[in-house]
């Protein structure tokens, strides 16, 4: 369906004040004089395949991603797929390019891009917002800035990026299928086995970061050589943690899953060298692990 | 877009050697059609849980525009790109008010991708007034495994 379809379901004084990343709506789907964008209007009812389900059951993201591999790619089967979370809106030139980047790069598993936080000046109910949460925002917005500048530009460099985010990153399905979709989907199983054999604390724990522990399979798939990148420019808007409890809650999922899920990356570092590599890529990551 | 002619096996193990009449052609627009072209490239899953269809507006409007670019650089990529949106949960997704005419499902039903009539006859009736009670229970402590030893 065409895009359009989608704007029947605003009134039409919500289509008169859309605005994305500061454009309004038209000018940002169809373009403008501007370099690098589609100047003229062919694509603007172009219709794109939506696939629509609803889960009757609130079982968690993992299990929506479940539906999305095991169910609609491994019947597709298509070369890319990516996962993005409802509110992050991708900018221009930040999938498509990411797209291309996979064809000019067979060895490339997978790849994200930046994730930016938007600056809103209203809450969702039309108030202006204070200035704890203007501070609570900001600290945000440079933590996103700092983690995508310096950690993962730094990681990219050595071909392993060790978070490619749930909320906005791109795999090959090639690279994907397998172990590390097995280990993705995992912390589902663990929750839906029986509750006498619940999982480990520390288990559990590192199954909440289960984006982290992917990548680790996919560069070391046996006999493949997979990368990971991280591209810079890529660029997407999330919105940020309104509440200081909301971020807690956030950051406390975060951490806990990123420090186990880290412990487990390191413990599992030895995996990388029956990778079918050069010994100086392998040297490389070898010192980045080092690094972190 | 043009609709692939799916026939319906009517159940009958021998319906091949039989009339052709026996088949009832229906139009059917659905993955069996993709399958059918063979050529899906690119496909992007949008999980959703309660967020407003503003948000998911938003997505969208970047997929579309990315779609755009695609096929602006390479004409090979008109109709071989899906996008998957999959929400956490019918309760979350349906309205409590009924008559609420902003409401997701609503807008989504005004948009064409959703038919209530339809779905209804699937989804048994919701007890509404769980939504309605706050979470207090954060962890279950029998949930907690214990040392065997």
């Amino acid at each position: 369906m065409p895009f359009t379809d989608f704007l029947d379901g605003l009134n039409p004084s919500e289509v008169y004040d859309y605005e994305i990343d500061g454009y309004h709506i038209s000018d940002f789907m169809t373009g403008s004089s501007d370099i690098g964008r589609v100047k003229t209007k062919v694509f603007e009812h172009i219709p794109m395949d939506i696939h629509f389900g609803i889960k009757h059951k609130n079982r968690g993201k993992i299990e929506s991603h479940l539906w999305f591999f095991e169910g609609f790619c491994n019947y597709l089967n298509p070369q890319y797929c990516f996962i993005l979370d409802a509110g992050t809106a991708p900018l221009w030139k930040s999938l498509s390019r990411i797209v291309f980047h996979f064809e000019i790069n067979p060895q490339l598993g997978g790849a994200a891009g930046e994730i930016e936080v938007m600056c809103p000046k209203n809450n969702e109910d039309g108030s202006q917002i204070s200035f704890y949460q203007d501070v609570l925002i900001m600290g945000q917005y440079v933590e996103y800035k700092l983690s995508h500048y310096l950690d993962k530009a730094t990681e990219s460099f050595f071909g392993f990026v060790s978070v490619l985010p749930g909320a906005f990153s791109g795999f090959r399905w090639k690279a994907i299928k397998g172990e590390p979709l097995k280990q993705f989907l995992k912390g589902q199983s663990l929750f839906d086995s029986d509750k006498n054999s619940f999982p480990h604390c520390a288990v559990a724990n590192m199954y909440l970061a289960e984006d982290r522990i992917m990548c680790l399979e996919i560069v070391a798939k046996q006999n493949n050589n997979y990368l990971l990148h991280y591209l810079p420019g890529c660029k997407a808007l999330t919105d940020p943690a309104m509440g200081l409890i909301g971020m807690m809650k956030q950051r406390r999922r975060w951490m806990n899953g990123s420090m186990f899920a880290s412990f487990h990356v390191l413990k599992n570092m030895c995996k990388i060298w029956e990778r079918k590599n050069s010994f100086l890529r392998n040297i490389m990551f070898s010192a980045l692990y080092i690094y972190m | 877009m043009t609709k692939a002619v799916v026939k319906q096996h009517t159940g009958n193990p021998n319906e091949c050697e039989q009339d052709q009449g026996s088949f009832r052609p229906m139009n059917y627009e659905s993955m069996l059609e993709k399958q059918l072209r063979n050529g899906t490239e690119v496909m992007i899953c949008v999980t959703m849980y309660n967020e407003s269809y503003h948000q998911l507006i938003l997505t969208l409007a970047g997929i579309y525009r990315n779609y755009y670019e695609l096929c602006a650089v390479d004409k090979n990529y008109e109709g071989k790109v899906s996008v998957v949106i999959i929400s956490d949960g019918y309760s979350t997704f349906n309205s409590i008010d009924e008559h609420d005419e902003h409401s997701f499902s609503r807008r989504m039903a005004r948009a064409g991708i959703y038919d209530e009539e339809r779905s209804r006859k699937y989804v048994k009736k919701l007890d509404l007034s769980v939504l309605m009670k706050p979470q207090t229970q954060y962890l279950d402590l029998k949930f907690i495994r214990k040392d065997p030893d």
